[in-house]
């Protein structure tokens, strides 16, 4: 176990690293640096040159980009030139938000799509099943940013039981608060809702036909035994895979969803600052999403050992 | 032809076909399926609701909402097919050259595409336009450098079994270069389940157009594009409702369509996997 994860650490962090490099080198691929916006319109040679030293931009690119990132594992991340405020000051205040949504959505996900599953598998052949199965096919294909317009116009401007945009602190009233979640959270967990219904359904299936399940009716086993101890953590590992990836993309700041809702998040941070050309920002944040993704994904891979034991034992990292 | 034969005997197939052309057909002919241009103002027609003369009413500048979602289908799917195109020729190179080559080559190429593939698509798009601006190709470029690891580790997949067959071997022995056996005998086995994965990418590449035209980091106005259109219609809501449903409707069929190719296009080559559907 422990070579396992200790390979499966190194290889997130060669991706980190260079995701780190392309990150850092996209500074010096946009038109116009950090001394073009702080010298202003018609700056002198000199300024330009003395600011270009303050921001170390004359040293070699591989020591600028040591300093860099060693000062981002250190939590620096840098000053934005437009807001005028540190980045990681900026992640922190827009991090509440993105969390909050995220959970809210995959605890969404995860009861719904179980719950879907569950009742397609156990209904398997009938019109229910293929009900279910139609639907998940036409809500996959559906984009979700469009199925939050659509709860707009349905839930805010017609009905007006929900409001249409923004967010409200929990300690303004609870269910204040949930009432500008809620449209938001299921928008973004439809299509995961679909996905993990689909996985569940055809993993249990799959699990069902086994011999194993046969040898433990055989012995005896009882129905409910048989699905908690046997069936259900086999079938959970790609189910677990799937929530754990969307959970993974979910903190990564849903964009659109957030862009659709007025949701005061990371995403929203993001193209806020892609519009406004705040190259340092954009690097933080990106960076933020990347490690968010990776721990997630490492995370995932780790907690296969806790349900298979076989991938425990294999080394390597080929699972 | 045979090809599609056997897409066309597939139920969702079919479907998906029927789908797909119609909105091919509809990007194709939109000059003759309305009265107006995609850019035509029509002085004092702005924010009009659902009349007979503009069904889906107009927007802000006076244009037809019907038409310009009419013309959208031509963003949408030229994007769309595009960037698949240059996504899957840039993954293919690097999947093959990965896989033929191997050692370092193998290892760096790898573990770009984890690179690639470790950032949320609709944000490495975002990130790429904020280096070449947006606009239509940059938008193409964009979401083809985020499709291409798919693309990169199934042509290295292959590319690995295929190069151990002897078929190339015997290449090799009668002295063809490294580019030769890539091109001439690699390449040709890869691309069946290729063209596959490009069936699978078209959809996601649709959206993440639709995607970044929303934020408006995608298409740039006057062109009609779907996602442009639902962030214009997300803030007039409350006075032209149609105008949320049309553009986004549209989208919907047009991916409705190219998942089910994609869905009947896996059926038809992967055993497997109509074995689990069918469990």
């Amino acid at each position: 176990m422990g070579r396992y994860v200790f390979s499966r650490f190194a290889q997130a962090l060669v991706v980190i690293i260079i995701v780190s490099i392309i990150v850092f080198l996209i500074m010096y691929l946009v038109p116009g640096d950090a001394v073009t916006v702080l010298a202003g319109p018609d700056p002198t040679p000199e300024l330009v040159e003395a600011l270009r030293v303050m921001l170390g931009l004359d040293q070699p690119l591989p020591v600028q980009y040591g300093k860099w990132a060693i000062a981002a594992m250190q939590g620096d991340l840098g000053t934005s030139p437009i807001i005028g405020r540190p980045v990681s000051e900026l992640i922190w205040s827009r991090l509440p938000a993105t969390l909050e949504l995220a959970v809210a959505a995959i605890l969404v996900a995860s009861v719904f799509g179980i719950l879907v599953g569950v009742v397609a598998a156990q209904r398997q052949g009938t019109w229910v099943d293929a009900t279910i199965t139609a639907i998940n096919s036409f809500v996959l294909s559906v984009p979700n940013f469009w199925f939050g317009i659509l709860g707009i116009l349905c839930f805010a401007v017609w009905l007006g039981w929900l409001p249409s945009g923004g967010r409200k602190l929990w300690s303004d009233g609870p269910l204040l608060a949930l009432s500008y979640l809620i449209m938001p959270a299921i928008a973004l967990a439809l299509d995961s809702i679909a996905m993990i219904a689909r996985l569940v359904r055809a993993s249990l299936l799959d699990e069902l036909s086994r011999d194993y399940v046969t040898v433990a009716r055989a012995k005896g086993v009882g129905q409910s035994r048989l699905m908690r101890r046997h069936i259900a953590r086999n079938a959970a590992i790609p189910v677990l895979t799937v929530l754990g990836l969307r959970f993974g993309q979910m903190l990564g700041g849903a964009v659109l969803i957030e862009a659709v809702f007025n949701w005061p998040g990371l995403g929203r941070l993001t193209v806020e600052a892609i519009k406004n050309r705040d190259i340092v920002l954009v690097q933080g944040t990106l960076m933020y999403f990347i490690v968010i993704y990776m721990t997630v994904n490492l995370l995932i891979d780790l907690s296969y050992g806790l349900f298979d034991p076989r991938v425990r034992s294999s080394v390597g990292g080929k699972v | 032809m045979e090809g599609f034969v056997a897409l066309w005997m597939h139920r969702g197939g079919r479907v998906g076909i029927l789908l797909l052309a119609l909105a091919i057909l509809v990007a194709v002919f939109a000059p003759l399926l309305t009265p107006y241009g995609p850019h035509e103002q029509i002085r004092g027609h702005e924010l009009m609701g659902m009349s007979w003369e503009h069904p889906f009413g107009t927007d802000l500048l006076g244009r037809d909402i019907y038409t310009r979602t009419l013309y959208g289908a031509r963003v949408s799917l030229i994007a769309g097919s595009l960037s698949v195109l240059l996504g899957a020729v840039l993954g293919t190179f690097m999947g093959i050259t990965a896989g033929y080559l191997g050692s370092w080559i193998d290892a760096a190429m790898m573990r770009l595409a984890d690179a690639i593939s470790a950032f949320p698509a609709i944000l490495l798009g975002a990130a790429v336009v904020a280096v070449l601006g947006p606009g239509f190709m940059q938008v193409a470029i964009a979401i083809a450098i985020a499709q291409s690891p798919q693309f990169a580790r199934l042509a290295r997949a292959i590319t690995l079994v295929e190069s151990k067959q002897e078929y190339v071997e015997a290449a090799e022995a009668m002295g063809a270069s490294r580019t030769r056996v890539m091109v001439k005998h690699l390449l040709p086995n890869a691309m069946g389940p290729l063209v596959v994965q490009c069936s699978l990418s078209v959809g996601i590449a649709i959206l993440l157009e639709t995607g970044l035209s929303f934020l408006g980091l995608g298409v740039q106005p006057p062109t009609p594009s779907w996602g442009q259109m639902l962030a214009d219609a997300l803030r007039f809501i409350e006075i032209i409702p149609a105008y949320a449903v049309l553009p986004g409707l549209a989208l919907t069929v047009v991916l409705v369509g190219v998942n089910l190719i994609a869905d009947a296009m896996r059926d038809k080559l992967d055993p497997q996997h109509v074995a689990q559907k069918g469990a």
